[in-house]
């Protein structure tokens, strides 16, 4: 279940389709009437994290559902940058692990 | 204005249509499409191939979250003759042994080629891939998807994204063309081919899925694959193979997550409440010990009805901050984040993660429901080509088999394509369809989407063998889920939609209602028990192999829309 932090979301500057929204394989995400983007029917969300790592400000995040984990348990976030991608996890006492995974090769052909 | 509150949908009522001509037409661009787009281009530069995929290419169909493992790849010392033995002993000797072969023969030259378009592949010391497992290479997957849509991009592949494939056009009995629903535009898409590739994926969302509210898509299938690959065949009259082979998987309890690439990555043994390890146990004298793919689950549902249960794969043996531990994790971040945070929240669980099976689902990538193929990948229509979940009789293909296939149909297709001149499409039926496509945006009230497809799960669940059932079936179930499903098909006519995204939604419940109603009418015919959990008959409950080496097919009516049942043999040929 994705959350989007609207003090962190940047709308894509102007971007008529934004990041979150081009990518989102179950098109999920749309823009409300000022342009912020909207997870509609969010108990429709596969949970695949391609708009998390998407993001280019990194304002979505990704936390299991209440029904699932009631101990709100960990979020994460994850950027994919280049030929590597970036995660963090945050468990819930707020500690942090950092994983830098190579995502694409060098030298494609 | 609050942030993030929704409007109502503006769209229009009357659709534009759009027409295109091409060579080829590939409808999904999942797994097989991105790869047989890519094939075409490279055999012939000159031809026009186009790619209609509902998503965007980019994290579209199975691979949007990505893949730790490659399943299917000859290490040294195999070939595809042992890969086909493997294959024959895990799905009962019921599949067709030409496809596999076909498939194993590839499967090397599609991963070395996916590796130089920019997959990550671990290597050993002498060059050669890392196993994983017997038949499985470890990936670093997590932009696999994206690593082929780019491979799609740099071969000058024309893409459609966000346009739904709705219906095939067929014309004098050939496949001529599709057409597809603009889910942003809401326009009509009416393209023409000389050959057009199915790709579009199996099944989800038949069965009311584990979890309920936010957990209803935390499921193991990717949830927009809802079987219009399959529906697309069906409603134009193409012959359809082994739908009651339906796929259970053994997964992460809640988060869906694979067990079998977990258990094979990370050493995790299969353990009951008791800390028993159980499959040893069961392994002496059961009749499918050797098929690990049922076996591992049904010895679960065992444990479980013998009061053992819940059932863990036991990892305790990673600890928590060793190397081990911090490589599951990343194994993990590839491929199903949910089992990351999941692992993330259970510090203080012994290291164990819970694990259950899934609802069914109809696909042939991993189980062998499709279209019934010919080894050069014909469906039975001309001019129709399947490759990966949607084409049948070629079980654990995964994604690299996909692949395979996807390059065998595209040289296929432009083998066969030739001289083919589409002829014009009748304005009659482009007509028509724009009407049964827009029909729900102009009712005002009438049967939402969400509605009709929680209807659908129910009834699948309790009369055809879903979760609440523990799979299990009987005729007289089958037989109520058969009289029921044509009437629920029959309320189309009342689905309403608020806008663009509902109405694909509305389409989507549409294509699993007939591919529900082909796997009722399959699961009532195999009057036996070949595949635990997938296909348990309760009244039917032996394997019998002197009646039931065979084939169930089936073809549906264009016009009655009654189902027929066709045997064939294990050699694909004979026709009863």
């Amino acid at each position: 279940m994705v959350t989007i932090d609207y003090n962190v979301c940047n709308r894509c500057g102007d971007a008529k389709e934004k990041r979150c929204e081009r990518i989102c394989p179950g098109d999920l995400i749309t823009q409300d009437e000022g342009g912020w983007p909207v997870v509609r029917p969010l108990e429709d969300c596969w949970a695949c994290t391609s708009c998390v790592k998407d993001c280019p400000v990194a304002a979505i995040s990704l936390r299991l559902p209440f029904q699932i984990e009631q101990d709100a348990g960990a979020s994460l976030k994850a950027s994919a940058r280049g030929d590597k991608t970036f995660w963090t996890i945050t468990d819930r006492k707020g500690e942090k692990e950092e994983f830098t995974l190579e995502a694409v090769r060098k030298n494609v052909s | 204005m609050k942030v993030g509150q929704l409007a109502p949908e503006r769209y229009r009522m009357t659709t534009k249509v759009v027409n295109i001509d091409t060579d080829i037409l590939i409808i999904g661009g999942g797994a097989a499409g991105c790869y047989a787009a890519v094939e075409a281009k490279t055999l012939e530069p000159g031809v026009r191939c186009l790619i209609m995929e509902k998503a965007h290419i980019d994290r579209s169909g199975c691979l949007a979250m990505g893949l730790n493992s490659i399943n299917a790849y000859l290490h040294p010392g195999q070939d595809p003759g042992s890969y086909l033995n493997y294959v024959k002993k895990e799905f009962m000797d019921v599949l067709r042994e030409d496809l596999v072969l076909s498939i194993a023969e590839g499967l090397n030259d599609v991963v070395r080629k996916v590796e130089k378009w920019g997959l990550p592949i671990e290597k050993t010391n002498d060059g050669n891939y890392k196993p994983r497992g017997k038949r499985g290479v470890r990936v670093h997957g997590e932009r696999l998807k994206p690593i082929l849509a780019e491979a799609v991009r740099r071969s000058k592949v024309n893409v459609l994204n966000r346009v739904a494939a709705t219906n095939l056009i067929v014309s004098d009995g050939r496949v001529t063309g599709a057409f597809g629903l603009g889910v942003r535009d809401g326009q009509l898409y009416v393209v023409k081919a000389r050959g057009v590739i199915v790709a579009a994926g199996g099944a989800s969302g038949l069965y009311r899925p584990a979890n309920s509210g936010n957990g209803r898509h935390l499921i193991w299938y990717c949830p927009w694959n809802v079987g219009t690959g399959y529906a697309l065949g069906i409603r134009a009259g193409a012959e359809m193979t082994s739908f009651e082979n339906r796929f259970v998987a053994l997964r992460v309890k809640d988060v869906q997550a694979p067990t079998g690439t977990l258990a094979l990555g990370a050493g995790a043994k299969q353990i009951n409440a008791r800390g028993e390890p159980y499959l040893d146990k069961y392994y002496a004298d059961h009749p499918i010990r050797n098929s690990s793919t049922y076996f591992r689950l049904l010895t679960t549902m065992l444990e479980n009805a013998a009061g053992r249960g819940p059932c863990y794969l036991d990892l305790s043996h990673l600890g928590r901050g060793t190397k081990e531990e911090r490589q599951f994790k990343e194994d993990l971040l590839h491929m199903s984040p949910t089992a990351a945070l999941l692992w993330a929240g259970r510090k203080g669980s012994g290291g164990r993660l819970e694990i259950s099976g899934s609802e069914p689902y109809i696909v042939g990538g991993h189980g062998e429901a499709g279209y019934w193929i010919d080894v050069r990948r014909r469906t039975s229509l001309p001019g129709l080509y399947a490759a990966g979940d949607v084409a049948g009789g070629a079980p654990k293909k995964y994604a690299s088999g996909s692949w395979v296939e996807g390059r065998i149909a595209a040289r296929t297709a432009l083998e066969e394509m030739g001289s083919v001149e589409t002829p014009d499409i009748d304005a009659d039926i482009v007509e028509r369809e724009k009407e049964r496509v827009t029909a729900p945006l102009k009712r005002d009230t009438g049967i939402r989407p969400q509605d009709m497809e929680e209807r659908l799960q129910k009834l699948m669940d309790e009369y055809a063998g879903g979760l609440s059932t523990r799979y299990e079936l009987n005729e007289e179930r089958l037989l109520i889920a058969r009289d029921l499903l044509p009437g629920l098909r029959s309320h189309a006519d009342l689905l309403t939609a608020g806008g663009y995204h509902e109405l694909v939604s509305a389409l989507e419940v549409l294509d699993r209602i007939d591919v529900a109603r082909v796997v009722v009418e399959h699961l009532l015919y195999r009057k036996e028990t070949r595949w635990p959990c997938s296909q348990s008959r309760l009244d039917y409950p032996e394997r019998d192999d002197d009646r039931w080496l065979r084939f169930v097919n089936s073809m549906m009516d264009t016009k009655t829309g009654a189902i027929k049942i066709i045997e064939r043999g294990l050699n694909g040929n004979d026709r009863l």
